[in-house]
């Protein structure tokens, strides 16, 4: 079995300054990759970052500032890598920048869009602009998903529409492109330890969790770094156009009815 | 790329001797693992089977004749790879052993068939994994059980393996869970869609794949070293995070395995 080199091939991550983003990063620069990583808002601390990196051996990463939701910033980024690369290896599309919602009387249509605009949309535009000016599409394509179309997560409804759009666009991209050299999937995890959890669920969230149902129910940012890896690994060429969900067990067992069984334990 | 270092390790392949389970040992067995492999009836090849393993520089595999849904067959299974390892690193349950619904129909269903295809296609996923926690006196670090999408797609006379593939699958959700919690072991699914080999065309006869790359296109088909480098993937350390979980391999197809694509194409095909 021959493992994929990735020395000095060009990886494209999204929002990849932080999170889920980052531990994908590092797993790919720990491999020799040349990442580049981008986000909004000068948020990023570049310096510690590049840190990371170097600490893990792996190439300089760039940093760029890049709106994923505005298309000159797109071409601005890939014809900096293009100025380096002949083609994209792999895009990593991770980017989720959406509003919570607030009960049925919060939705707004324009809150939908722009969860859409940020959140799914890019996952296409992304691909798009990769074929304009590199004249071929990136090996592989991975999105990072998570679970809130099929379960409940308070406030969630922006990020699970734009996380099913995303996928379902994946697998008819991937119907489209059945005769070039790609791979497009999903990589679906719930609840990782990152900054935007409390963000989103705010600062009780993690500690209620970890009380009820243990460290499982989190997931490490570089484990699914790690599965985003394995997708572009060669090893997994035959899956296309798939959603696959790291979770540690935990989505199917999140029950009322474990609960009723530990009940003694936990204290319920 | 570091991935985890499989040599010298213990793999157990159940049907290990032919098709995707030997795809699978070979995998394994190239990255240094000491494989074993059973097969029933004397039906495996094994000076060609040791001649592929050592093409590819791997140690030569122990061929065992095991009866999957005979306890005894897996004891002294277990106890012969004992001799050698102090664990088994991962096993793969690939037996798949059922009655085809000749009658296509409702008429040609019969509960001693189903009770048969159970027992020696879905049963030894978990009957192998108690075993092995008996005689090793812990679970494997990696389960896999090899699948297909005919629990969520027709395939003609394919009733008992689609019922015994998802119980298999249903049973690896729940192991997922049990083995996860007991000594954070993982338990997960290959699907694979049809695969080119001797027991395709047994099932479904020799029409079949000309027709599908006639009418589809040769990604219809999986290939075997796809199967098996998906099986190492999921072993690799890179997926530590996944328990419980179905994966398929169909390069895209089986989304659009439909009439809607045949009318998209209709040109192409002439239709």
């Amino acid at each position: 079995m021959k493992l994929n080199d990735l020395k000095d091939q060009a990886v494209v991550i999204t929002g990849g300054t932080k999170g889920i983003g980052l531990a994908t990063g590092l797993a790919f620069g720990r491999n020799g990759a040349h990442c580049y990583l981008t986000h909004r808002w000068s948020s990023a601390d570049e310096d510690e970052v590049r840190a990371k990196f170097a600490a893990v051996g792996a190439p300089e990463p760039a940093i760029v500032e890049a709106d994923v939701s505005v298309d000159d910033d797109t071409v601005a980024l890939l014809e900096r890598v293009q100025q380096d690369h002949a083609s994209v290896f792999a895009f990593i599309s991770n980017v989720c920048a959406v509003q919570p919602a607030q009960g049925v009387d919060s939705y707004k249509r324009r809150s939908l869009l722009r969860s859409l605009d940020y959140s799914a949309w890019p996952f296409v535009a992304y691909v798009q602009q990769m074929k304009k000016i590199f004249d071929r599409y990136p090996r592989y394509v991975v999105g990072i998903s998570s679970d809130g179309s099929d379960n409940y997560f308070a406030g969630y409804e922006y990020v699970a529409l734009s996380k099913i759009t995303m996928e379902v666009l994946c697998r008819h991209m991937a119907y489209h492109l059945r005769d070039e050299q790609i791979n497009l999937n999903c990589v679906r995890s719930r609840n990782a330890l990152t900054d935007a959890v409390d963000e989103i669920f705010g600062p009780e969230y993690v500690e209620f969790m970890g009380k009820y149902a243990g460290e499982q129910y989190f997931m490490q940012p570089e484990e699914i770094g790690n599965a985003a890896l394995a997708l572009c690994s060669g090893m997994l060429d035959a899956v296309n156009g798939q959603v696959i969900q790291l979770d540690k067990g935990m989505a199917f067992a999140d029950t009322s009815s474990r609960y009723l069984e530990e009940r003694e334990r936990l204290g319920l | 790329m570091i991935i985890n270092d499989f040599k010298g390790k213990s793999v157990l392949v159940t049907g290990g001797t032919k098709g995707l389970g030997l795809a699978i040992g070979l995998a394994f067995g190239g990255q240094g693992a000491h494989v074993t492999l059973t097969n029933r009836w004397g039906s495996a090849d094994e000076d060609d089977i040791n001649a592929q393993f050592a093409e590819i520089g791997a140690p030569e595999p122990l061929i065992m004749e095991a009866d999957a849904s005979n306890a005894e067959d897996t004891t002294a299974l277990l106890e012969a790879i004992k001799k050698r390892h102090d664990s088994i690193e991962v096993f793969v349950s690939n037996v798949s052993f059922a009655q085809v619904n000749k009658k296509k129909g409702l008429d040609g269903l019969k509960k001693r068939y189903l009770h048969k295809s159970l027992e020696y296609s879905a049963w030894p996923f978990v009957g192998y994994l108690q075993g092995i926690k008996e005689v090793f006196g812990r679970y494997p670090r990696y389960s896999l059980g090899t699948s297909c999408d005919g629990p969520d797609s027709y395939y003609p006379g394919y009733d008992y393996v689609a019922v015994s593939k998802a119980v298999m699958e249903t049973f690896a959700k729940y192991l997922g869970k049990h083995l996860w919690e007991e000594q954070r072991a993982t338990v997960n699914i290959i699907r694979s869609r049809p695969v080119s080999t001797d027991s395709l065309r047994a099932t479904f006869g020799e029409d079949y794949e000309p027709f599908l790359r006639k009418w589809h296109s040769d990604d219809y088909f999986i290939e075997l070293e796809q199967v098996g480098s998906a099986a190492l993937a999921l072993c690799s350390g890179l997926m530590d995070a996944m328990t419980g979980q179905i994966i398929l391999l169909d390069k895209g197809v089986a989304f659009s395995d439909n009439l809607m694509r045949m009318f998209a194409q209709r040109e192409d095909y002439g239709l």
